[in-house]
């Protein structure tokens, strides 16, 4: 069966974060071309057991996917710590902890940070 | 009958503060696991009996599963006096946005921050009467667990779905 | 801070931007008829494209729903970003922005023993061992054992066997003069014989010890985290981890396991739910009854267990890949490890056998005066007759025909007569391992079928009866087949 999280649209091949100034928590998406993303954004699925990271943005074609995304509470801003990958990721936002499977976690964008 | 309807995401302890208000575990209609089907049962407040109406988790008034579904259709379909809204204390801010979404829609909200024995573990530190004045709806932290705080969550709802000061 | 702003009739709601505000405000125009929410709000879900609310405002504001679909058109094409993204960001924010005057946080998180037992029960080397033992002592030891075995002898062997069922059988036949009636109430069949007898001597003990540990892993937080271990697993059978919950509840009772269906997101997860369940995950009284009879023969039990979970997979995998519809995905939220309150897992547990208990006498007494008419008429003996070809099919004695009719009644209550037979010496090694095959994947009692009609359709719920009723048979007739074929006795 395909993956269905594929990219948003045709043109819009990429997306990226656009930090609004004086609200941390607040971003965007905002189409870009798709090479010139930011090396330090990964998705969730390529993150390691122990990395910390900023949510960057949150990237799907299916609107249930971001729904149920959004619903955990999953937002651009905030800082996650990935706690362990198998045999399903399971990461900090604050002060809860959810598991997700590698399909969602490939919809989140992290920003690596020390 | 006026009605309270207890709405929240799930594991905040939502069923037994209902079975706190209302004395009982659950109506037969209260399946395990997670709460399925609606619960309803009475709850004598003051000088006044309410229904109070147990519904299925859900993190926001757009439902994702059939469950949220329910629950969304009870505070869309019912005439109710207060819409209970328990959350864990420990983590406001995931669930602070419904809050604001259930007052955006005009509902009689009273805010309930439960698991404050968790909270206060944590070390986090609530200012309950800022939260309140910020809001403009009531705000009662509660421990439901323990029984911690339920007087005082029974005033609220009083007041708050009668619209008179609560004669003790 | 806008202090001033904050009046108790005022509330500090989120600005959603100038184009979904304007957006909203002339949606709100159009929405006259009441929704139960503000027109605030039912603007901003029909921007987030709720269907089941659009529809709402076709039926209520006709007149202007399709200038309400336009405008929402509009701008959900026009938005760089899904709106419901929107939406929920500028939610956060104005969460953020209120409680940032109200809440301070610890410089850093403090760590205890729930936490390390939290994460040793999903860390891969510690989890599956850990969830192992679980299932071992909560249901092998405590259900199985304890309840099925050493509550059941006291009960029904002890209490009713030697005490209450003796004298009730001396004060009816010494005051009721009519030996039909005589049978009705305590003949082989009898209401209090045995539609009494097995409700609170044998499946009442049963259900009990397994509502206790089910409610004591629900309340320790636990769910969740076994959700996680058996996630890709269940991705193999077309459902996600979630799908842990009615299932392992299913254990206890199929019949209200069917309802939880409903935690599942998608109809092809539920509806693979309800098959695996009706076919497949025997409930704790037939696992009682089952574990009690071939405990004494590990490797009859070894077969049955294996053929039960060959088939549960291999069902769950073919239907996986046969049903259309979305994919599985899996999400929860892992609440922390807690120390389970014992008042509320007493409340639990007694609010469920509650349900359980009323559930099942009912059915007992029924079916025990259906076979009363039966016998009395002779529709019994010919039903019993008419079971026979596939009696013979299994390889199993005409008495067992009973036990299968009594599964159409209730599966517990057929499995609870395999247990009469087996304790007279009626079956075998290898004959008792066909009939626990057969029965534990037969027809789901009728209590389960009315729910799986209520919930998933009468259509669905008749199409898994077709299916299961000669399935089961031929799984049973192939076992039988096998265990002669390689000349294994039991």
């Amino acid at each position: 069966m395909a993956i269905r999280l594929s990219r948003i649209g045709g043109s819009a091949a990429t997306a990226a974060s656009r930090v609004r100034a004086g609200s941390p928590s607040r971003a965007t998406l905002r189409p870009q071309n798709a090479t010139g993303g930011d090396a330090a954004v990964v998705p969730l699925s390529r993150f390691r057991p122990g990395e910390h990271g900023r949510i960057a943005y949150v990237e799907t074609s299916e609107p249930r996917r971001l729904q149920k995304l959004l619903a955990l509470g999953v937002l651009p801003g905030k800082e996650l710590y990935l706690r362990q990958a198998f045999p399903g990721r399971v990461f900090q936002v604050g002060h809860s902890q959810f598991a997700i499977d590698d399909d969602l976690a490939r919809a989140i964008f992290v920003r690596r940070e020390a | 009958m006026p009605i309270i309807a207890l709405v929240g995401s799930p594991n905040v302890g939502k069923s037994v503060t209902f079975g706190r208000l209302t004395g009982q575990y659950a109506a037969v209609s209260n399946y395990p696991g997670t709460t399925v089907e609606v619960a309803r049962g009475r709850a004598r407040l003051g000088d006044l009996t309410f229904e109070v109406v147990d519904t299925p988790g859900m993190y926001s008034l757009l439902p994702i599963t059939e469950e949220e579904r329910v629950a969304r259709s009870i505070l869309i379909s019912e005439r109710l006096a207060v819409v209970l809204h328990v959350v864990d204390a420990k983590n406001l801010e995931r669930m602070l946005p419904f809050t604001l979404q259930l007052l955006e829609a005009g509902l009689p909200v009273v805010l309930n921050l439960n698991l404050m024995d968790e909270a206060e573990r944590l070390g986090i530190k609530l200012d309950l009467e800022a939260l309140e004045r910020r809001l403009g709806t009531p705000v009662v932290g509660t421990t439901a667990t323990s029984g911690r705080g339920l007087e005082e969550l029974r005033r609220r709802l009083y007041e708050r779905g009668s619209g008179q000061p609560c004669p003790d | 801070m806008s202090v001033a702003l904050a009046s108790p009739a005022q509330t500090e709601g989120p600005d959603y931007g100038s184009e979904v505000e304007a957006a909203i405000n002339r949606l709100s125009e159009h929405l006259q008829a009441e929704y139960g929410l503000a027109p605030r709000a039912v603007a901003l879900l029909l921007l987030q494209g709720d269907a089941e609310i659009l529809d709402k405002v076709r039926r209520l504001d006709p007149a202007g729903a399709e200038n309400v679909a336009t405008i929402v058109h509009q701008i959900q094409s026009t938005s760089p970003e899904p709106l419901s993204y929107t939406v929920a960001l500028s939610r956060q924010a104005a969460a953020a922005g209120i409680l940032a005057s109200c809440v301070t946080y610890p410089a850093r998180q403090r760590r205890d023993f729930g936490e390390l037992l939290g994460r040793l029960a999903i860390h891969p080397l510690t989890g599956y061992p850990l969830m192992l033992a679980v299932l071992y002592f909560g249901l092998y030891k405590f259900v199985g054992q304890f309840g099925a075995g050493t509550l059941v002898g006291l009960l029904e062997k002890d209490l009713f066997g030697t005490v209450i069922n003796p004298w009730l059988v001396r004060l009816v036949d010494a005051y009721v003069p009519w030996p039909a009636l005589q049978a009705l109430l305590v003949g082989e069949y009898g209401i209090i014989t045995l539609a009494l007898t097995y409700a609170i001597a044998l499946i009442l003990p049963i259900v009990g010890t397994f509502f206790l540990v089910f409610s004591l892993i629900e309340d320790s937080g636990y769910l969740p985290r076994l959700a996680l271990l058996v996630d890709r697993a269940c991705k193999a059978i077309g459902l996600n981890g979630r799908a842990v919950i009615p299932l392992v509840l299913g254990f206890g009772c199929d019949t209200m396991a069917t309802v939880v269906t409903r935690v599942l997101e998608t109809k092809r997860e539920r509806v693979i739910a309800t098959l695996l369940m009706a076919l497949a995950i025997p409930c704790s009284a037939q696992l009682g009854v089952v574990l009690g009879l071939l405990s004494f023969n590990p490797a009859a039990l070894a077969i049955w267990g294996g053929v039960v979970g060959a088939t549960f997979a291999l069902v769950g995998f073919l239907a996986a890949h046969a049903l259309p519809g979305e994919k599985p995905s899996f999400y929860m939220e892992l609440p922390p490890l807690r120390w389970p309150q014992p008042r509320n897992v007493l409340l639990k547990t007694y609010a469920r056998m509650e349900w359980y208990f009323l559930e099942v006498l009912p059915v007992f007494v029924v079916a025990s005066v259906l076979i009363w008419v039966g016998q009395l008429t002779g529709v019994f003996d010919l039903l019993v007759g008419a079971l026979q070809p596939l009696m013979r099919l299994l390889g199993l004695p005409q008495q067992a025909a009973v036990v299968f009719l009594f599964g159409f009644f209730r599966r517990d209550y057929g499995a609870a007569g395999l247990y009469e037979l087996a304790q007279n010496g009626a079956l075998n090694g290898a004959q008792l391992v066909v009939a626990a095959v057969t029965l534990t994947l037969f027809l789901p009692c009728i209590a389960q079928f009315s729910v799986m009609a209520k919930e998933r359709g009468l259509k669905t719920a008749l199409a898994i009866a077709a299916f299961i009723f000669p399935f089961s048979f031929a799984v049973g007739f192939a076992v039988k087949v096998a265990l002669a074929a390689l000349g294994v006795s039991l």
